[in-house]
């Protein structure tokens, strides 16, 4: 039980990609690995503005932040 | 050679990766189109990213140029955005910015644009811009600092061709130092040379070809007609006349000033 509380105190919700969802990452990689993103070709926008690869590591994350994470896809 | 933001370029087609049967085709028709550029998008992700680095590494061998746009975008702030994850994404100043107007034409929000193309010039972007016929808007663009200008033949996906073609000779007549882009609404080969035929430098397209009964057939096609347009270009048009003209010789035709002869 004593771990379920640090668990809820360090959890924290953002809307990733418009829907909201609660996570315990605190860098946009942690973040990658929580969501189960396994491809290579991310890019990573918090609140509007783009985390570029380098500062993945870095605790960016907070609570309420919206998040998009987008990948290549076919265009005109 | 086609010049765009310093870069040469030997095809004077860009392509869309979007719309095709399967992605092998679409692989296969760029290859058959000559294109040595393609646009592509940025979404966001899904099936745990599989489907973007599917996508990518099919783009990568076909190792060529990659224009990423901001279809989709209807305000300035979503088009500045969307470019920056691009930029970050595809490693590429390049951007080929739309900035929607409304819903139903996908005809571009000119005023956005032109904020958006000030903001992404000053930023470092190197902005292709999807615009309209209007040539003091093609104009703003140049003076802001585009090198290149996207104008439409005429409505997205539509495939009408040339629609504007007299507001577009004017303005390839007046922005003769510009790298001027048809870009949107052709559907036949004979509109893509058509446009190099009016001495633009090129045609960006999509659907002609994606949706098109063969893609790869349509793409040759489509190469054929660009290089039989740029050489009638080169080579200068006669001019049209308003009379008929006889190509053959009347000098020495056979039965001249005979009795039955009706021409005066």
């Amino acid at each position: 039980m004593q771990k379920t509380a640090v668990q809820e105190k360090i959890a924290i919700t953002l809307t990733v990609n418009g829907e909201r969802k609660q996570v315990r990452a605190s860098s946009p990689r942690e973040l990658l690995m929580e969501l189960e993103l396994e491809g290579e070709f991310f890019a990573i926008a918090v609140n509007r503005s783009v985390v570029t690869k380098a500062r993945w590591n870095e605790n960016v994350l907070r609570d309420g932040d919206s998040v998009e994470i987008v990948t290549p896809r076919q265009g005109g | 050679m086609l010049e765009l933001y310093g870069q040469k370029f030997s095809s004077r087609l860009l392509i869309g990766t979007a719309r095709y049967p399967s992605l092998a085709v679409m692989q296969e028709a760029v290859k058959t189109s000559g294109a040595e550029i393609v646009t592509v998008s940025v979404r966001r992700e899904n099936a745990g990213g599989k489907d973007g680095d599917t996508f990518w590494n099919i783009i990568r061998e076909l190792n060529v140029k990659v224009l990423p746009n901001t279809a989709g975008c209807y305000s300035v702030e979503d088009a500045i955005s969307t470019a920056q994850l691009a930029r970050e994404l595809f490693n590429t100043k390049w951007i080929k910015l739309e900035v929607i107007g409304d819903k139903a034409t996908l005809q571009p929000d000119v005023v956005g644009t032109l904020e958006a193309t000030k903001i992404l010039l000053a930023d470092g972007f190197e902005v292709f811009p999807y615009c309209t016929e209007d040539l003091t808007v093609a104009q703003r663009l140049v003076e802001a600092g585009c090198k290149v200008v996207m104008p439409w033949g005429s409505q997205i996906g539509s495939g009408k061709g040339i629609v504007h073609e007299e507001a577009l000779k004017r303005m390839r007549a007046e922005l003769p130092g510009v790298s001027l882009i048809i870009d949107a609404g052709l559907g036949a080969p004979s509109h893509a040379a058509k446009a190099l035929e009016m001495g633009y430098d090129a045609v960006l397209l999509n659907t002609a070809v994606a949706g098109s009964g063969n893609p790869v057939k349509m793409a040759k096609a489509f190469a054929q007609a660009l290089e039989a347009g740029r050489a009638a270009f080169e080579a200068g048009m006669m001019k049209p006349r308003e009379i008929a003209q006889a190509s053959t010789p009347v000098a020495g035709t056979p039965f001249a000033n005979t009795a039955n002869a009706r021409s005066s």
